[in-house]
C-alpha cells in the first residue's frame, strides 16, 4: 500500500514537473505559435479544474459552466470601457460570475436529466441575454476590448501561468479538506450525507460559487487577451464540452484528472487542427463517446487501476 | 383579434413539430428509461433525408414524410444496436456523455459531408393559403398540422391495440414483470428506440417543409422537447400532446406581441419555473 502511493504521487510530481518545465523553457524558444498553445492550455487547465469541483467533486454534472467564463468575459469588457484597471476587473470578472451563479442557485432543486437541461438552459438564456442587451453588450457584433494585450509579449503568458497555478493551488486545498470530502461524500448518496449532517444545498452552492469565480476570471483574461468577444464565441456551449470532456479524459474528481485532460485535449486538438482540420470535431464526438464508454474513470483511473494490478502480482 | 388568432394558428403548427419529437423522446423515455441526448439530432438527420431524397431521386418532400418513417426507424435500431444496449445498464452520467459525444457527432459529420450551409427543398403546393373567417393559414402548415394529428392517432391506437404497442406499455409499467411473463424486453427496446428515433425525423422532414435547416438545427429540438416533456410531465403522453402545442402558442405569441428574439428565451424561462414550482410537471403521469 504504501510503495503504491509513493509510485502514484512520483508520477504526479512527474507531471507538475513536467508541466511547470514546459511552461517555463516555452518562451525561450521564441515560438510564438508554440506560446499561443501553452496559453490556451493554461485557460484550458483553469476550466477544467474549476468544473471539476461541480462536475466531478460534488458529481452535478453541470453544462452551464460556459456562462460564468461569458460573464467574466463581458464584465471585463465593460470594465474597460471605464478605464478600470485590469487586475480589478478580472476579480470584477469574478464577481460578476459568483452573482450568475447566485441566480443558478434553484437549478440545484433538480439532479439528473433535469439538471443537466436546467443548466443547459441557464447557458442559453445567457447568451440569448448578451445577444439581445444591445445597449450593455453590443448585441451580435460583439465587443471590442480597449487595450486588450499585446499578443507579441510575454507578459499574458506569465500571467495566465500564474493564474492557472493559482487555481489549481486552490482546488488542490479543497479537494483535500474536509469540505472536499463532503462535496465526495454527497456525491455518492445526497440522502446518506444529509443524515450524516452535510448541509448539502449550502454545499452545492459553495461549490459552484467558487467554481463560478475561477470560470470568470479565466473568462475575463480570455477577453483581454484576444481582445473580441461575441456572445457566440464566449457563450458557447463548446466551453462546457471542453470541461467536461478533459475533466473525463482525466478522471473525475480527482485533482489530476483536469490536468492531464487539458493536456491531452490540447495535443491532440492541435494535432487534428494541423492534419485534417474539417474533422477534428468528428473525432472530438467521436473520443467523447468511447472514453465514457471503456475508460469511464479516465487516465488517472486507468493508472491507479494498472498500478493495483502491478502491486498484487508483485505480492 | 385577427393577428391574435392568426398568432395561435402559426403556434400550432409550430407545436405539431414539437408534439412529434417530444412524443418520440418520451416514448424511448418512458420504455427504456434511457435519456437519448442526441435526439435532437435524429430531427436533423431526418431533415437530411428529406432533402436526400429530393436533391437524389426528386421524390417529393410531401412523399418523403411517409418515406421518412422506415428509414430512420431502421436508422435508431442500428443505433440501439450499436449504441445504446451496450449502456443500458450504466450509471446515468456514461449515458448522458455517451448521447452527447453521438450528438456532436452526427453533427459534425452532416457538415463534413454536406457543409453547414442551409439546406432547404422547394414546396411544389403553391404557398397561397387558405382563408377561414379572416385567418390565413398557409397550406404547408396545415399539413404539418394533420400529419402530426394523425401521427398521435395512430401511435395511441398502435399502443392500446397492437401487440408490440401493448408490449411497449408493459414495460414501461414494469420491466422485469414483463420479462417474467415472457416479452422479450430487448426486442420492446429495438422497436421502441426505432419509433422514436421515426417520430424525430418526421418532424425533422415537417420542419424542413417549412424553413430551410443546418447541421446544427437538432440541438434546439432536444432542449424544447425537454421542456415539453417538463411542462407535460415526464413519460406521458397526453403531457406530450399538450405541452408541445403550448410551447408553440407561447412562442408564437412571444414573437407576434413582444420580439421574435426572446422567443427561445419563453421556453426557458417556462422550464425553469415548472422545473422549480412543480417539477412533476402539469400532467406527471406514466405512459
Amino acid at each position: 500500500m504504501n510503495s503504491r502511493m509513493s509510485t502514484k504521487n512520483l508520477l504526479q510530481v512527474v507531471v507538475l514537473a513536467l508541466l511547470a518545465l514546459t511552461v517555463l523553457v516555452v518562451p525561450y524558444l521564441g515560438n510564438t505559435y508554440l506560446i499561443k498553445i501553452v496559453i490556451n492550455m493554461c485557460i484550458l487547465i483553469g476550466l477544467a479544474a474549476s468544473w471539476n469541483l461541480v462536475g466531478g467533486l460534488a458529481g452535478q454534472l453541470s453544462f452551464g459552466h460556459a456562462a460564468f467564463f461569458g460573464m467574466g468575459a463581458y464584465v471585463l469588457a465593460i470594465a474597460s470601457d471605464h478605464q478600470i484597471p485590469y487586475p480589478v476587473a478580472f476579480l470584477l470578472g469574478g464577481a460578476g460570475a459568483v452573482v450568475l451563479s447566485c441566480v443558478a442557485y434553484p437549478t440545484f432543486r433538480t439532479s439528473g436529466t433535469y439538471f443537466a437541461i436546467i443548466t443547459i438552459a441557464f447557458l442559453e438564456s445567457a447568451r440569448l441575454l448578451a445577444v439581445n442587451m444591445e445597449w450593455v453588450t453590443h448585441g451580435n457584433s460583439g465587443y471590442i476590448i480597449m487595450d486588450s494585450f499585446r499578443s507579441n509579449d510575454l507578459f499574458p503568458y506569465y500571467l495566465i501561468a500564474l493564474i492557472a497555478a493559482l487555481i489549481l493551488f486552490l482546488t488542490w486545498l479543497i479537494i483535500h479538506s474536509r469540505f472536499g470530502l463532503r462535496l465526495r461524500a454527497l456525491n455518492q448518496d445526497q440522502n446518506a450525507a444529509q443524515d450524516l449532517g452535510v448541509p448539502v444545498q449550502r454545499y452545492k452552492m459553495l461549490s459552484l460559487a467558487i467554481s463560478a469565480f475561477f470560470c470568470g476570471v479565466l473568462g475575463a483574461y480570455y477577453a483581454k487577451y484576444i481582445g473580441f468577444i461575441d456572445p457566440e464565441s464566449v457563450f458557447s456551449i463548446r466551453w462546457s464540452f471542453d470541461m467536461i470532456m478533459m475533466s473525463i479524459i482525466g478522471g473525475l474528481g480527482t485533482f489530476f484528472g483536469p490536468i492531464i485532460g487539458a493536456i491531452v485535449l490540447t495535443i491532440m486538438s492541435e494535432i487534428f487542427r494541423l492534419t485534417f482540420p474539417s474533422l477534428s470535431l468528428l473525432a472530438y464526438g467521436a473520443l467523447m463517446m468511447a472514453m465514457i464508454v471503456f475508460w469511464p474513470s479516465g487516465i488517472v483511473g486507468l493508472f491507479e487501476r494498472l498500478s493495483s494490478k502491478f502491486q498484487n502480482q508483485k505480492e | 383579434m385577427i393577428t391574435f388568432l392568426q398568432g395561435i394558428v402559426t403556434g400550432i403548427s409550430m407545436g405539431a413539430i414539437y408534439v412529434t419529437v417530444s412524443l418520440g423522446l418520451t416514448l424511448i423515455l418512458g420504455v427504456m428509461n434511457f435519456k437519448n441526448f442526441a435526439h435532437g439530432e435524429m430531427v436533423t438527420v431526418g431533415a437530411y433525408t428529406s432533402f436526400l431524397l429530393f436533391f437524389y431521386l426528386s421524390i417529393s418532400p410531401f412523399i418523403s414524410l411517409f418515406l421518412v418513417v422506415p428509414i430512420l426507424f431502421l436508422f435508431g435500431v442500428f443505433l440501439q444496436k450499436l449504441i445504446v444496449k451496450p449502456v443500458m445498464n450504466r450509471s446515468f452520467t456514461t449515458q448522458l456523455v455517451l448521447t452527447f459525444g453521438l450528438s456532436i457527432f452526427i453533427q459534425s459529420l452532416l457538415s463534413f459531408l454536406f457543409t453547414s450551409d442551409l439546406k432547404g427543398v422547394p414546396t411544389q403546393i403553391p404557398i397561397a393559403s387558405i382563408s377561414l373567417g379572416g385567418i390565413a393559414i398557409s397550406t404547408i402548415k396545415l399539413i404539418n398540422i394533420a400529419f402530426a394529428i394523425a401521427l398521435v392517432a395512430a401511435l395511441a391506437l398502435f399502443l392500446k391495440k397492437g401487440r408490440m404497442g401493448q408490449f411497449m406499455v408493459a414495460v414501461s409499467e414494469n420491466r422485469q414483470g414483463a420479462e417474467l411473463v415472457g416479452i422479450n424486453v430487448n426486442r420492446v427496446d429495438q422497436f421502441a428506440f426505432g419509433l422514436g428515433t421515426a417520430l424525430a425525423g418526421v418532424a425533422g422532414a415537417m420542419l424542413i417543409l417549412t424553413q430551410a435547416i443546418s447541421p446544427f438545427v437538432g440541438f434546439y429540438f432536444l432542449l424544447k422537447a425537454f421542456i415539453v416533456l417538463v411542462l407535460g410531465g415526464m413519460g406521458s403522453i397526453v403531457g406530450a400532446i399538450f405541452g408541445g402545442f403550448l410551447l408553440g402558442i407561447v412562442e408564437s405569441l412571444t414573437g407576434l406581441y413582444l420580439t421574435a428574439n426572446l422567443i427561445d428565451l419563453v421556453g426557458f424561462i417556462m422550464l425553469v419555473v415548472v422545473l422549480i414550482f412543480k417539477p412533476t410537471g402539469l400532467f406527471g403521469k406514466k405512459l
